[in-house]
């Protein structure tokens, strides 16, 4: 039987999975490229730059296409491929050893500095380079906190740190964040 | 949490969900190919290495331990005891010619391959007849090592036996010279011909063993309810006559069904709609496949009859080759409710299980030394060079293993099948 363009678009995720398992480079393609957008919006949080994204993301394709034998198929693939996805960018950043735990004095947060107010919506880039300026630890500590949902005590066994640590890393990448926008996009929009 | 907290972190999940990169899905393909690529080279070298390391090593293995066997039971032997032959015929022609006697250049250059029906003792004990006439020109069934090649026998027995045959012909009559003889003699055909004084050296070798284990794991505070099983190879090499040193190689599955026993596998329940969860019950299980690198010293306490009972103590480094996590949560989650009919706040409980499942590849963790061993162990002969041992053992965790940080030990009985007793 031959595969057309659309009907493998059509495929659901069982079926790709199916095609990978039994060695056909097609069907791998396809499941990149169908996950490819989400795989990029979850790494491009955990790295300073888009580069630095797609090289985790093809990491966790390889640990993914080489595991695929061990996914249980009743449950999500995109749960368990954000799981590997998380996990490769936290290997990532236990490799680089950028455990940046001094801060830059110009962006350290002013407790007494008014809360800044969000009043416009914010567009990916503008997340990206806010993102960029946090120090890797504060980073990846607040999006496994805010975005992924994980406790302070699973962050803290993740990335190998006291729990409080965690707690505090949360606490300054929040207010180093607040302190970003109100000089970045702030200042931008008054100048727009 | 403070409102720019809030929708800062909203914004950003908003913005991500739909989170567009297909103008770099190319690149990214392109380069996810070259990089499979390059791993795939990198997986069909490892085994061509490994094997070519394996064979390497199981051949130097195997020579060693055949020089081994070789080089104990048959050249030192011969040479140091052919050294001491020719010294003491040396000593005893020196001897006989201090007496003033003559031994005759025919009896000096008689080919050596001469034997009577004299055994030592018989030479030793006084005789009447001044010469035994009776001498037969082929081996005789004296009591030298079937072992020995028939060549290597004749030549050695020969210049053991020489002097000592010399003697007697000549000087029977002599009764101090008969016991010196007998003195002399005696212990060099002791000494040539009793080969067990020399066992000793020669059974100092490397053995080598295949065994099997059940075993029963300690995880935290609970008793697995499954058996774990091992199987390894070891090798025993004798240090000294009660203390050997036995290093091995096993492979070891263990499969665990556990409570919520280890704060190491506790859950954390995360936040349900800003709401604290709790984890009010946990199952968790795991696999383990770990290899496992024992050394071990090897103290025989008590040795009769080729049975003996030991006791060994040592440690074990532990390779991982797969760790399997799973586990059940149940959660629950207390918010507090206004209730309009009752006009109260009320505690409202939501109970959610989650499923847990955690995966470590091969030799993603190595605990080195992380186990002591203490057996204590019986071994008996099975058959002529073979014999097996029953092990009762422990091993005692030394400082948390796998990946997931766990105070294990292990109890259960090895058998041993020793392959070259």
């Amino acid at each position: 039987m031959v595969w057309t363009n659309r009907k493998l678009n059509d495929l659901t995720d069982i079926q790709l999975i199916e095609g990978c398992l039994s060695g056909k480079s097609r069907f791998q393609e396809l499941l990149y490229r169908r996950y490819f957008s989400f795989a990029m919006s979850i790494c491009v949080r955990y790295t300073k730059t888009p580069d630095d994204a797609m090289e985790v993301v093809n990491d966790s394709y390889l640990k993914m296409f080489d595991s695929l034998k061990s996914f249980d198929k009743s449950k999500p693939f995109k749960s368990w491929f954000a799981r590997i996805l998380v996990n490769t960018a936290i290997d990532n950043f236990r490799k680089s050893k950028k455990f940046n735990s001094h801060f830059a004095m110009d962006v350290m947060p002013d407790s007494d500095s008014q809360e800044p107010e969000i009043d416009q919506e914010l567009n990916a880039e503008d997340i990206i380079s806010l993102f960029s300026q946090l120090p890797d630890n504060l980073r990846i500590t607040f999006n496994l906190h805010e975005i992924e949902g994980y406790s302070h005590q699973e962050i803290a066994n993740m990335l190998g740190i006291e729990t409080s640590s965690s707690r505090a890393n949360l606490t300054r990448a929040k207010s180093m964040l607040r302190n970003l926008y109100s000089k970045n996009v702030t200042t931008e929009s008054y100048n727009e | 949490m403070n409102s720019f907290d809030e929708k800062f972190t909203k914004q950003v999940k908003e913005t991500f969900e739909n989170y567009n990169a297909s103008h770099m899905v190319d690149a990214g393909w392109e380069t996810f190919r070259q990089k499979q690529s390059k791993k795939s080279k990198s997986i069909l070298l490892i085994p061509l290495w490994a094997k070519a390391a394996t064979i390497t090593l199981l051949i130097s293995l195997g020579g060693y331990l055949t020089f081994r066997i070789v080089d104990n039971t048959e050249v030192p032997v011969l040479t140091e005891e052919i050294k001491k032959v020719e010294s003491k015929k040396a000593e005893q022609q020196k001897h006989v010619e201090d007496k003033g006697v003559t031994i005759s250049e025919e009896s000096k250059s008689k080919p050596n391959v001469a034997y009577r029906k004299v055994t030592p003792t018989q030479v030793a004990e006084p005789k009447e007849e001044a010469v035994i006439t009776e001498i037969i020109p082929q081996p005789t069934k004296t009591a030298v090592d079937s072992s020995f090649s028939s060549e290597t026998e004749a030549a050695y027995i020969a210049q053991t036996k020489t002097p000592a045959l010399e003697e007697a012909t000549i000087e029977t009559d002599s009764t101090i010279l008969e016991n010196e003889v007998s003195k002399k003699d005696k212990p060099v055909v002791a000494e040539t011909l009793n080969i067990p004084e020399e066992d000793e050296k020669v059974k100092r070798k490397t053995l080598v063993s295949a065994g099997l284990s059940g075993m029963m794991a300690k995880v935290e505070t609970m008793v697995s309810a499954s058996p774990g099983v091992a199987i390894g190879l070891y090798a025993e090499r004798e240090l000294t006559s009660k203390i050997s040193i036995r290093p091995g190689l096993a492979i070891a599955k263990q499969a665990f069904n556990l409570g919520n026993f280890s704060e190491n596998l506790t859950y954390d329940a995360p936040d349900l709609n800003g709401v604290e969860g709790e984890v009010v019950d946990m199952d968790n299980s795991f696999d383990i496949i770990a290899m496992e690198i024992p050394i071990n010293l090897v103290f025989n306490v008590f040795e009769r009859k080729e049975r003996s009972l030991f006791i060994s103590l040592g440690t074990s480094t532990m390779v991982y080759l797969s760790q399997h996590y799973t586990g059940t949560a149940y959660n629950s989650y207390t918010n507090n409710v206004y209730n309009n009919e009752t006009e109260l706040w009320e505690d409202n409980t939501t109970y959610i299980q989650t499923s847990l499942d955690e995966r470590f590849g091969a030799f993603s963790h190595t605990d080195f030394f992380g186990l002591a061993n203490i057996s204590a162990g019986y071994n008996f002969p099975v058959g002529k060079k073979s014999s097996m041992s029953i092990e009762p053992f422990v091993q005692i965790p030394v400082s948390k293993l796998t990946s997931t940080n766990l105070t294990m030990g292990f109890g259960g009985v090895s058998v041993k099948y020793f392959l070259n007793k």
